[in-house]
Protein backbone atom coordinates (compact mmCIF):
# COMPACT_ATOMS: atom_id res chain seq x y z
CA UNK A 1 0.00 0.00 0.00
CA UNK A 2 2.79 2.61 0.79
CA UNK A 3 4.48 1.65 -2.26
CA UNK A 4 1.62 2.30 -3.98
CA UNK A 5 1.19 5.56 -2.39
CA UNK A 6 4.60 6.44 -3.00
CA UNK A 7 4.72 5.73 -6.83
CA UNK A 8 1.25 7.83 -7.32
CA UNK A 9 2.79 10.56 -5.26
CA UNK A 10 5.75 10.26 -7.49
CA UNK A 11 3.70 10.41 -10.73
CA UNK A 12 1.88 13.11 -9.53
CA UNK A 13 5.07 15.12 -9.03
CA UNK A 14 6.72 14.41 -12.69
CA UNK A 15 2.61 15.86 -13.51
CA UNK A 16 2.79 18.47 -11.39
CA UNK A 17 6.88 20.36 -12.70
CA UNK A 18 5.71 21.16 -16.20
CA UNK A 19 2.31 22.44 -15.12
CA UNK A 20 4.25 24.42 -12.82
CA UNK A 21 7.05 25.72 -15.31
CA UNK A 22 4.30 26.37 -18.07
CA UNK A 23 1.52 28.29 -16.06
CA UNK A 24 -1.33 30.23 -17.96
CA UNK A 25 0.00 33.69 -17.33
CA UNK A 26 2.95 32.21 -18.55
CA UNK A 27 2.56 31.12 -21.50
CA UNK A 28 0.27 34.31 -22.43
CA UNK A 29 3.23 35.97 -21.85
CA UNK A 30 5.50 33.65 -24.31
CA UNK A 31 2.96 34.45 -26.98
CA UNK A 32 3.99 37.45 -28.84
CA UNK A 33 7.85 35.45 -28.90
CA UNK A 34 7.86 34.42 -32.06
CA UNK A 35 9.01 38.08 -33.28
CA UNK A 36 12.46 38.93 -32.63
CA UNK A 37 11.12 42.30 -30.99
CA UNK A 38 8.27 40.39 -29.23
CA UNK A 39 11.14 37.63 -27.87
CA UNK A 40 13.04 40.45 -26.77
CA UNK A 41 10.29 42.79 -24.93
CA UNK A 42 9.62 39.59 -22.52
CA UNK A 43 13.00 38.81 -21.86
CA UNK A 44 14.19 42.04 -21.21
CA UNK A 45 10.60 42.88 -19.16
CA UNK A 46 11.82 39.38 -16.62
CA UNK A 47 15.28 41.09 -16.75
CA UNK A 48 13.63 44.36 -14.90
CA UNK A 49 11.32 42.49 -12.75
CA UNK A 50 14.52 40.83 -11.17
CA UNK A 51 16.87 43.80 -10.98
CA UNK A 52 13.97 45.47 -9.48
CA UNK A 53 13.64 42.55 -7.12
CA UNK A 54 17.51 42.78 -6.21
CA UNK A 55 17.44 46.18 -5.80
CA UNK A 56 14.42 45.68 -3.37
CA UNK A 57 16.10 42.67 -1.98
CA UNK A 58 19.43 44.31 -0.79
CA UNK A 59 17.38 46.74 0.96
CA UNK A 60 15.62 44.30 2.72
CA UNK A 61 18.81 42.83 3.59
CA UNK A 62 20.05 45.87 5.21
CA UNK A 63 16.85 46.70 6.99
CA UNK A 64 16.78 43.52 8.42
CA UNK A 65 20.23 43.90 9.44
CA UNK A 66 19.03 47.12 10.85
CA UNK A 67 16.01 45.81 12.56
CA UNK A 68 18.08 42.71 14.27
CA UNK A 69 22.07 42.87 14.21
CA UNK A 70 22.24 39.49 15.01
CA UNK A 71 20.24 38.08 12.07
CA UNK A 72 21.55 35.25 9.65
CA UNK A 73 21.63 37.31 6.22
CA UNK A 74 24.14 34.96 4.51
CA UNK A 75 21.44 33.01 2.67
CA UNK A 76 19.50 36.04 1.40
CA UNK A 77 22.85 37.26 0.07
CA UNK A 78 23.13 34.23 -2.10
CA UNK A 79 20.10 34.70 -3.47
CA UNK A 80 20.45 38.32 -4.48
CA UNK A 81 23.47 37.07 -5.85
CA UNK A 82 21.63 34.16 -7.90
CA UNK A 83 19.35 36.45 -9.14
CA UNK A 84 22.47 38.43 -10.83
CA UNK A 85 23.34 35.29 -12.19
CA UNK A 86 20.00 34.79 -13.54
CA UNK A 87 19.72 38.48 -14.75
CA UNK A 88 23.67 38.23 -16.60
CA UNK A 89 21.71 35.37 -18.39
CA UNK A 90 18.88 37.53 -19.59
CA UNK A 91 21.26 40.26 -20.58
CA UNK A 92 23.54 37.88 -23.23
CA UNK A 93 20.17 36.35 -24.46
CA UNK A 94 19.01 39.75 -25.34
CA UNK A 95 21.97 40.18 -26.94
CA UNK A 96 21.82 37.42 -29.57
CA UNK A 97 18.34 36.76 -29.57
CA UNK A 98 18.05 37.62 -33.02
CA UNK A 99 20.40 34.49 -33.11
CA UNK A 100 17.65 32.16 -30.88
CA UNK A 101 14.48 29.92 -32.80
CA UNK A 102 11.31 30.97 -32.02
CA UNK A 103 10.78 28.47 -29.56
CA UNK A 104 14.04 28.61 -28.08
CA UNK A 105 13.93 32.32 -26.36
CA UNK A 106 10.31 31.34 -25.09
CA UNK A 107 12.28 28.68 -23.25
CA UNK A 108 14.94 30.53 -22.23
CA UNK A 109 11.93 32.96 -20.43
CA UNK A 110 9.51 30.12 -19.13
CA UNK A 111 12.78 28.78 -17.37
CA UNK A 112 14.67 31.76 -16.16
CA UNK A 113 10.99 33.03 -14.85
CA UNK A 114 10.26 30.05 -13.12
CA UNK A 115 13.76 29.81 -11.37
CA UNK A 116 14.03 33.59 -10.39
CA UNK A 117 9.80 32.80 -8.96
CA UNK A 118 11.48 30.32 -6.98
CA UNK A 119 14.17 32.26 -5.66
CA UNK A 120 12.43 35.15 -4.74
CA UNK A 121 9.80 32.50 -2.77
CA UNK A 122 13.07 31.53 -0.76
CA UNK A 123 13.90 34.78 -0.05
CA UNK A 124 10.69 36.09 0.83
CA UNK A 125 10.13 33.50 3.22
CA UNK A 126 13.99 33.53 4.84
CA UNK A 127 13.63 37.03 5.51
CA UNK A 128 9.65 37.15 6.85
CA UNK A 129 11.41 34.29 9.55
CA UNK A 130 14.49 36.84 10.21
CA UNK A 131 11.90 40.02 11.30
CA UNK A 132 8.48 40.01 13.20
CA UNK A 133 5.90 40.69 11.75
CA UNK A 134 5.20 44.40 12.07
CA UNK A 135 8.74 45.14 11.11
CA UNK A 136 7.78 43.14 7.57
CA UNK A 137 5.47 45.14 6.71
CA UNK A 138 7.41 48.43 7.59
CA UNK A 139 10.03 46.75 5.27
CA UNK A 140 7.92 45.85 2.73
CA UNK A 141 6.24 49.62 2.39
CA UNK A 142 9.68 51.43 2.57
CA UNK A 143 11.47 49.15 -0.36
CA UNK A 144 8.44 49.10 -2.47
CA UNK A 145 9.61 51.66 -4.84
CA UNK A 146 12.82 50.63 -4.39
CA UNK A 147 14.63 50.81 -8.23
CA UNK A 148 18.06 51.45 -9.78
CA UNK A 149 19.97 52.82 -12.73
CA UNK A 150 19.61 49.63 -14.12
CA UNK A 151 16.06 49.05 -13.78
CA UNK A 152 15.57 52.73 -15.68
CA UNK A 153 17.63 51.39 -18.34
CA UNK A 154 16.14 48.49 -18.97
CA UNK A 155 12.51 50.35 -19.58
CA UNK A 156 13.82 52.37 -22.06
CA UNK A 157 15.00 49.45 -24.02
CA UNK A 158 11.96 47.72 -23.20
CA UNK A 159 9.65 50.71 -25.11
CA UNK A 160 11.71 50.65 -28.16
CA UNK A 161 11.55 47.06 -28.76
CA UNK A 162 7.58 47.10 -27.90
CA UNK A 163 7.31 50.21 -30.40
CA UNK A 164 8.94 48.43 -32.96
CA UNK A 165 7.42 45.32 -32.39
CA UNK A 166 3.47 46.87 -32.61
CA UNK A 167 4.57 48.87 -35.56
CA UNK A 168 5.25 45.43 -37.72
CA UNK A 169 1.85 43.58 -36.01
CA UNK A 170 0.38 46.76 -37.28
CA UNK A 171 1.78 46.79 -40.95
CA UNK A 172 0.86 42.84 -40.82
CA UNK A 173 -2.98 43.44 -40.12
CA UNK A 174 -3.50 45.85 -42.46
CA UNK A 175 -2.00 43.98 -44.99
CA UNK A 176 -4.31 41.01 -44.39
CA UNK A 177 -7.21 43.86 -44.43
CA UNK A 178 -5.92 44.77 -48.12
CA UNK A 179 -4.95 48.37 -46.41
CA UNK A 180 -1.84 50.39 -46.98
CA UNK A 181 -1.16 53.34 -44.47
CA UNK A 182 2.49 54.08 -43.20
CA UNK A 183 1.75 56.90 -41.41
CA UNK A 184 -0.39 55.07 -38.85
CA UNK A 185 2.70 52.86 -39.04
CA UNK A 186 5.54 55.55 -38.75
CA UNK A 187 2.93 56.46 -35.21
CA UNK A 188 3.14 54.02 -33.85
CA UNK A 189 6.69 53.07 -34.25
CA UNK A 190 7.12 56.51 -32.80
CA UNK A 191 4.99 55.84 -29.89
CA UNK A 192 3.19 58.78 -30.91
CA UNK A 193 -0.50 56.00 -30.78
CA UNK A 194 -0.55 53.38 -28.30
CA UNK A 195 -1.26 50.16 -28.70
CA UNK A 196 -4.95 50.31 -27.98
CA UNK A 197 -5.58 53.62 -30.86
CA UNK A 198 -3.62 51.25 -33.36
CA UNK A 199 -6.06 48.50 -32.69
CA UNK A 200 -9.07 50.76 -33.66
CA UNK A 201 -7.98 52.24 -36.53
CA UNK A 202 -6.93 48.83 -37.87
CA UNK A 203 -10.24 47.77 -36.75
CA UNK A 204 -11.86 50.85 -38.31
CA UNK A 205 -10.09 49.93 -42.10
CA UNK A 206 -11.44 46.56 -41.84
CA UNK A 207 -15.32 47.87 -40.08
CA UNK A 208 -14.86 50.19 -43.75
CA UNK A 209 -14.79 47.13 -46.16
CA UNK A 210 -17.15 45.42 -48.39
CA UNK A 211 -18.67 42.43 -46.66
CA UNK A 212 -16.65 39.82 -49.03
CA UNK A 213 -13.18 41.63 -48.62
CA UNK A 214 -14.53 41.63 -44.65
CA UNK A 215 -14.79 37.87 -44.56
CA UNK A 216 -11.45 37.23 -46.38
CA UNK A 217 -9.68 39.75 -44.17
CA UNK A 218 -10.96 37.74 -41.21
CA UNK A 219 -10.12 34.47 -42.45
CA UNK A 220 -6.50 35.83 -42.80
CA UNK A 221 -6.70 36.92 -39.37
CA UNK A 222 -8.03 33.87 -37.45
CA UNK A 223 -5.04 32.05 -39.65
CA UNK A 224 -3.05 34.41 -37.65
CA UNK A 225 -4.51 33.03 -34.13
CA UNK A 226 -4.19 29.56 -35.65
CA UNK A 227 -0.22 30.23 -35.75
CA UNK A 228 -0.31 31.50 -32.40
CA UNK A 229 -2.22 28.53 -30.75
CA UNK A 230 0.12 25.89 -32.46
CA UNK A 231 3.47 28.36 -31.38
CA UNK A 232 2.02 28.19 -27.74
CA UNK A 233 1.33 24.63 -27.32
CA UNK A 234 4.96 23.56 -29.12
CA UNK A 235 6.15 26.05 -26.53
CA UNK A 236 4.12 23.98 -23.88
CA UNK A 237 5.72 20.77 -24.58
CA UNK A 238 9.52 21.74 -24.70
CA UNK A 239 9.20 23.45 -21.25
CA UNK A 240 8.47 19.62 -20.28
CA UNK A 241 11.68 18.63 -21.16
CA UNK A 242 13.47 21.66 -19.96
CA UNK A 243 12.56 20.81 -16.14
CA UNK A 244 15.01 17.75 -16.09
CA UNK A 245 17.44 20.43 -16.98
CA UNK A 246 16.87 22.15 -13.42
CA UNK A 247 18.66 20.77 -11.44
CA UNK A 248 21.64 21.35 -13.11
CA UNK A 249 21.07 24.44 -14.12
CA UNK A 250 20.87 24.71 -9.87
CA UNK A 251 24.16 24.00 -9.40
CA UNK A 252 25.82 25.63 -12.18
CA UNK A 253 23.90 29.02 -10.84
CA UNK A 254 25.23 28.62 -7.54
CA UNK A 255 28.88 28.30 -8.19
CA UNK A 256 28.45 31.62 -10.60
CA UNK A 257 26.75 33.24 -7.66
CA UNK A 258 29.80 32.55 -5.50
CA UNK A 259 31.67 34.70 -7.45
CA UNK A 260 29.56 38.00 -7.59
CA UNK A 261 28.34 37.33 -3.83
CA UNK A 262 31.06 40.14 -2.67
CA UNK A 263 29.55 42.42 -4.86
CA UNK A 264 26.18 41.91 -3.33
CA UNK A 265 27.26 42.39 0.09
CA UNK A 266 29.48 45.36 -0.57
CA UNK A 267 26.04 47.26 -2.35
CA UNK A 268 24.24 46.00 1.21
CA UNK A 269 26.88 47.54 2.74
CA UNK A 270 26.69 50.76 0.87
CA UNK A 271 22.41 50.50 2.11
CA UNK A 272 23.64 50.49 5.13
CA UNK A 273 26.91 53.23 5.21
CA UNK A 274 23.81 55.20 3.88
CA UNK A 275 21.79 54.77 7.19
CA UNK A 276 24.43 55.29 8.92
CA UNK A 277 25.22 51.46 10.36
CA UNK A 278 28.32 49.97 10.83
CA UNK A 279 27.58 46.53 9.67
CA UNK A 280 28.86 43.65 12.33
CA UNK A 281 31.61 42.11 11.31
CA UNK A 282 29.99 38.91 11.81
CA UNK A 283 26.40 37.95 11.73
CA UNK A 284 24.13 34.94 12.28
CA UNK A 285 27.44 32.67 13.25
CA UNK A 286 28.58 33.28 9.96
CA UNK A 287 32.52 35.09 10.03
CA UNK A 288 31.76 35.15 5.94
CA UNK A 289 29.10 38.64 6.36
CA UNK A 290 31.08 41.81 5.80
CA UNK A 291 34.02 39.92 5.10
CA UNK A 292 33.73 40.69 1.42
CA UNK A 293 34.73 43.33 -1.03
CA UNK A 294 33.18 46.17 0.35
CA UNK A 295 33.95 48.29 -2.52
CA UNK A 296 30.55 49.09 -3.17
CA UNK A 297 30.47 49.03 -6.39
CA UNK A 298 27.57 49.10 -8.91
CA UNK A 299 28.62 48.15 -11.69
CA UNK A 300 26.92 45.09 -11.36
CA UNK A 301 27.05 43.43 -15.17
CA UNK A 302 30.22 41.99 -17.27
CA UNK A 303 28.61 43.33 -20.34
CA UNK A 304 27.01 46.50 -20.71
CA UNK A 305 23.37 46.22 -20.34
CA UNK A 306 21.07 44.87 -23.51
CA UNK A 307 23.28 45.00 -26.19
CA UNK A 308 22.08 44.38 -29.97
CA UNK A 309 19.66 46.64 -32.32
CA UNK A 310 15.87 47.59 -32.00
CA UNK A 311 14.25 45.45 -35.35
CA UNK A 312 12.24 48.29 -37.37
CA UNK A 313 8.92 48.03 -39.09
CA UNK A 314 10.38 47.27 -42.42
CA UNK A 315 10.49 43.52 -41.60
CA UNK A 316 13.91 43.18 -42.15
CA UNK A 317 14.62 40.04 -40.24
CA UNK A 318 12.71 41.35 -37.14
CA UNK A 319 9.51 39.73 -37.71
CA UNK A 320 10.23 35.79 -37.77
CA UNK A 321 6.98 34.34 -37.94
CA UNK B 1 -44.28 10.51 -9.08
CA UNK B 2 -43.97 13.42 -6.35
CA UNK B 3 -40.57 14.15 -7.61
CA UNK B 4 -41.31 14.56 -11.40
CA UNK B 5 -44.01 16.27 -10.88
CA UNK B 6 -42.19 18.91 -9.25
CA UNK B 7 -39.35 18.88 -11.53
CA UNK B 8 -42.42 19.60 -14.37
CA UNK B 9 -43.88 22.51 -12.07
CA UNK B 10 -39.89 23.48 -12.35
CA UNK B 11 -39.81 23.71 -15.95
CA UNK B 12 -43.13 24.94 -16.46
CA UNK B 13 -41.98 28.03 -14.41
CA UNK B 14 -38.36 28.75 -15.68
CA UNK B 15 -40.02 28.96 -19.24
CA UNK B 16 -43.17 31.19 -18.25
CA UNK B 17 -40.13 33.43 -16.19
CA UNK B 18 -37.57 33.20 -19.70
CA UNK B 19 -40.15 33.66 -21.65
CA UNK B 20 -39.45 30.64 -23.66
CA UNK B 21 -42.29 30.35 -26.42
CA UNK B 22 -43.09 33.90 -26.68
CA UNK B 23 -44.88 34.18 -29.75
CA UNK B 24 -45.51 38.11 -29.27
CA UNK B 25 -44.52 39.75 -32.57
CA UNK B 26 -41.52 42.01 -32.21
CA UNK B 27 -42.92 45.85 -32.53
CA UNK B 28 -39.57 47.88 -32.30
CA UNK B 29 -38.48 50.26 -34.24
CA UNK B 30 -35.82 48.58 -35.57
CA UNK B 31 -37.59 45.01 -36.13
CA UNK B 32 -36.71 43.40 -38.58
CA UNK B 33 -34.24 45.97 -39.98
CA UNK B 34 -30.66 45.07 -41.11
CA UNK B 35 -29.46 44.48 -37.38
CA UNK B 36 -28.42 40.74 -37.90
CA UNK B 37 -25.77 42.07 -40.55
CA UNK B 38 -24.61 44.78 -37.86
CA UNK B 39 -24.45 42.46 -35.50
CA UNK B 40 -22.34 39.89 -37.50
CA UNK B 41 -19.95 43.06 -39.30
CA UNK B 42 -19.91 44.23 -35.16
CA UNK B 43 -18.58 40.49 -33.85
CA UNK B 44 -16.53 39.98 -36.60
CA UNK B 45 -14.76 43.77 -35.66
CA UNK B 46 -14.64 42.25 -32.11
CA UNK B 47 -12.83 39.44 -33.35
CA UNK B 48 -10.36 41.33 -35.76
CA UNK B 49 -9.97 43.71 -32.12
CA UNK B 50 -9.40 40.67 -30.02
CA UNK B 51 -6.44 38.93 -32.24
CA UNK B 52 -4.77 41.76 -32.23
CA UNK B 53 -4.95 42.70 -28.68
CA UNK B 54 -3.45 39.02 -28.23
CA UNK B 55 -0.48 40.01 -30.75
CA UNK B 56 0.61 43.15 -29.60
CA UNK B 57 2.43 44.93 -26.29
CA UNK B 58 1.24 47.52 -23.73
CA UNK B 59 3.53 49.92 -22.76
CA UNK B 60 2.24 49.41 -19.06
CA UNK B 61 2.92 45.43 -18.92
CA UNK B 62 5.08 43.98 -16.73
CA UNK B 63 6.35 40.30 -15.69
CA UNK B 64 5.44 39.95 -12.21
CA UNK B 65 7.27 37.43 -9.66
CA UNK B 66 6.47 38.09 -6.45
CA UNK B 67 7.68 40.55 -3.24
CA UNK B 68 10.67 39.88 -1.61
CA UNK B 69 9.06 40.14 1.93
Amino acid sequence: MKKMIAVLMMAFLLMAIPMVLADEETIDEVSVMDTENGAAVRLLQLQRSIERNIAQGESVIAEIIEENPDADVVRLEEIIAELEVLSNELNAKVASVGELNETEAAENFVIIKEEAMSLIREFKNLARGEVPAKAQEQIRNRVRNETSADVEILQQHIQERIRAHNAIQVEKFLAKVGVQDEALVAQVQAGQMNAGQAISSVAQAYKGLGQEKRAEALAKVKEERAKSHVYKESVRENTMNIAQDMQKRAEARKQEAQGILSQVRGRVNENLNAKGIERPVAVGGSGAIGSGDDTGSNMKHDAPLVSGSVSGSDNSGGNRK
Amino acid sequence: MKYLLAILALVVVVSVLTGCGNTTPDLSDDAGVDTGKDTVSDASTAEVEQIMGEEMIAEDEYVELGEMI
